[in-house]
């Protein structure tokens, strides 16, 4: 399991909005008001588990953890509209991409992580 | 959101391990009887042989003695880890796509190869229940 958020995790952070599930890294100085026993301020907590989770910005949103790339997933389909449903496969060569926009990535998380960057930039 | 499951929920509990996100229908039992039903969402880590889970309605509860009734294969979170389980059962990527059916509804699909070669397909009516039934069909061919 990953320790250590890396780039595409943080950019996902500024792209996708939080929803009960994703696992995802706090600043430090943030207060969870249900902190369970024995996980380090770092460590993942539930987006349901905060007081207000509006409130609050994550450092880094884990895009290999299978829960969170589910959420992403239904997120990349909103921003798309028009009951989009969309579908994230292998392109080969260790590949991921989406039937919709971006040029995916090395992995699903990475891929809609691709997909939301063009929708947003897209909406400048 | 989901009050109460469908019978492809309960056939998930029966199929998938629960794992970190998922989010359960969960039963406390005591003295053999259920005495109270309730939606929680697994947690990061086991605690003492348990599963520890958050409930959504009251705060931590250590659930070593709960029975997972059934698993929602409608939220988001928990689809995505079904398919992860999916994969590793089957050994390679799984790919859930969809088509149309007759009436503009949709069908997914999952799809599933041996290397280069296409091999077989489950579907279902929403992206989870298509997982279920990948799942049933290689839990049924493992027999």
């Amino acid at each position: 399991m990953k320790i250590e958020p890396i780039d595409i995790d943080r950019e996902a952070a500024s792209l996708f909005r939080l929803t009960p599930g994703m696992r995802v890294w706090w600043p430090v100085d943030v207060e969870i008001d249900d902190m369970f026993y024995g996980v380090p301020s770092l460590a993942r907590l539930w987006s349901d588990r905060l007081s207000d989770p509006s409130s609050e910005t994550p450092v880094a949103i884990d895009t290999d953890d299978p829960a969170t790339v589910g959420c992403m997933h239904v997120q990349v389909e909103e921003a798309e509209g028009l009951g989009m449903t969309v579908e994230v496969y292998r392109v080969g060569n260790g590949w991921f991409s989406t039937n919709c926009r971006g040029d995916g990535g090395p992995t699903r998380g990475a891929a809609l992580v691709a997909a939301m960057r063009k929708f947003k930039e897209g909406q400048r | 959101m989901k009050t109460n499951p469908t019978g492809i929920d309960r056939e998930a509990a029966t199929l998938f391990a629960p794992a970190p996100g998922m989010r359960v229908h969960v039963g406390d039992a005591q003295d053999d009887a259920l005495v109270r039903v309730d939606w929680c969402r697994v947690a990061e880590s086991t605690w003492a042989g348990g599963l520890l889970l958050h409930r959504l309605s009251s705060s931590q509860a250590l659930a070593s003695c709960v029975d997972i009734i059934a698993i929602d294969t409608d939220d988001p979170a928990t689809a995505g880890v079904m398919l992860s389980q999916v994969e590793a059962t089957h050994g390679s990527p799984v790919d859930v796509v969809w088509r149309w059916k007759t009436a503009g509804t949709i069908e997914y699909v999952a799809e599933w190869c041996e290397g280069d070669s296409f091999v077989d397909t489950a579907a279902g009516p929403t992206r989870g229940a298509a997982l279920v039934a990948a799942m049933r069909k290689f839990k049924e061919g493992q027999r």
